[in-house]
């Protein structure tokens, strides 16, 4: 596997190159970066895992936006934890936390398995886990992501925040083919 | 105050979404003026309802610095975290008094509980200043914490204002929090 820092502010990446990518940027700009990714991808199927928002507020702001959500299939970890109505709807999983982690794998695992084109998994807040999770939980969590994804013509795109020294970002940038550090 | 810290200010309530949350980063040195700027903002918009969650001044302290910078506090209820660990309070209409800002999940339970009370559908949370929780708790539980409250205030369609003095805060608990709220305004510079 290939891994290159890029420590300048480059713009955005070939993304469809790659069948790895780890974004890192403050958080600001990964917002920005994010809605970039969706539109890149929107003719594409698409798992939007983000847990940083709830998913009616998220499709909202997507919307506003303009952009097509019609092929995203989101994943939300904090409606159900805030005591949110979770309903079923069809775009929509809702796990019941961040730290529910076998079933947000199950989850992944089950949407790569259903499409048999390529599918995109694009993971924002990737940081928050840590907030739910012990490191080498989510270090194991990711790698096993990504030998479901080597074996379903999947791709990965996760986008986080790093603070200075930030072990699980370093530990976890040697499993992706890409990665984009825009950090001071 | 600098007429473009006012400016930036009013800036901050442009292009938001229908409901919103923003986090200000302010200086200690005037942060209760710039408090009450951003008060009034919120305050300024159509049927805007208030519920102010006050961490370090008690409630008695804080009406009455409202009413001296004219804020119509008519439209305000109140969470007082900080009166019963120093007396026994008194018992006002608009304010339920909490045991400690240490007790995260009462001051959850209090905010559904005022603002299912309201009426007006634009409700606005004001929290001041968070980073008061991290004397009480560590900051695993603060982001935790923050990370439920912004949820709740998403799944509630409440617009919410959370402020907070920039030295206090370590790198990573400040970088977890501005990815929570829609917009961050640094009046701290």
């Amino acid at each position: 596997m290939q891994e290159e820092i890029v420590t300048t502010n480059k713009k955005m990446i070939e993304l469809k190159n790659y069948e790895s990518v780890l974004i890192v940027k403050d958080a600001k700009s990964l917002r920005a970066t994010v809605n970039e990714i969706l539109k890149t991808l929107q003719d594409r199927p698409i798992m939007y895992l983000n847990l940083t928002t709830t998913y009616n507020s998220l499709v909202s702001n997507l919307k506003k936006d303009g952009l097509n959500i019609n092929n995203i299939l989101f994943i939300d970890c904090i409606t159900q934890l805030a005591g949110g109505n979770v309903s079923d709807q069809e775009n929509v999983l809702f796990i019941k936390e961040p730290n529910d982690l076998t079933s947000l794998g199950i989850a992944i695992s089950k949407f790569f398995e259903s499409i048999p084109t390529e599918k995109w998994l694009v993971f924002y807040g990737f940081n928050i886990l840590k907030i739910y999770n012990k490191e080498d939980i989510v270090l194991r969590f990711i790698q096993s992501i990504f030998k479901n994804a080597s074996e379903n013509n999947a791709k990965i795109v996760v986008l986080s925040t790093q603070v200075k020294n930030d072990s699980l970002i370093k530990k976890m940038a040697q499993f992706f083919e890409k990665v984009i550090m825009e950090i001071e | 105050m600098k007429t473009e810290q006012i400016e930036k200010i009013k800036n901050a309530f442009n292009d938001l979404p229908e409901h919103w949350l923003l986090l200000f980063v302010i200086n200690a040195e005037d942060f209760l003026e710039k408090n009450m700027v951003i008060l009034n903002e919120v305050l300024k918009q159509e049927d805007t309802v208030g519920v102010y969650v006050t961490l370090n001044r008690p409630y008695t302290v804080l009406t009455k610095i409202l009413e001296k910078n004219s804020i119509n506090t008519d439209k305000l209820f109140f969470i007082d975290c900080i009166t019963k660990t120093v007396s026994s309070e008194n018992v006002e209409k608009k304010c339920l008094f909490l045991e400690n800002p240490q007790n995260l999940t009462n001051i959850t339970i209090a905010i559904e509980e005022i603002m299912s009370t309201i009426q007006s559908k634009n409700k606005s949370l004001f929290v001041d200043p968070l980073n008061t929780l991290l004397i009480y708790n560590r900051a695993e539980t603060v982001s935790k914490f923050l990370h439920v409250l912004t949820g709740k205030i998403r799944v509630l369609n409440l617009n919410g204002v959370l402020l907070t003095t920039e030295k206090d805060l370590d790198p990573e608990f400040a970088d977890q929090l501005e990815q929570f709220v829609d917009k961050t305004v640094d009046l701290s510079k």
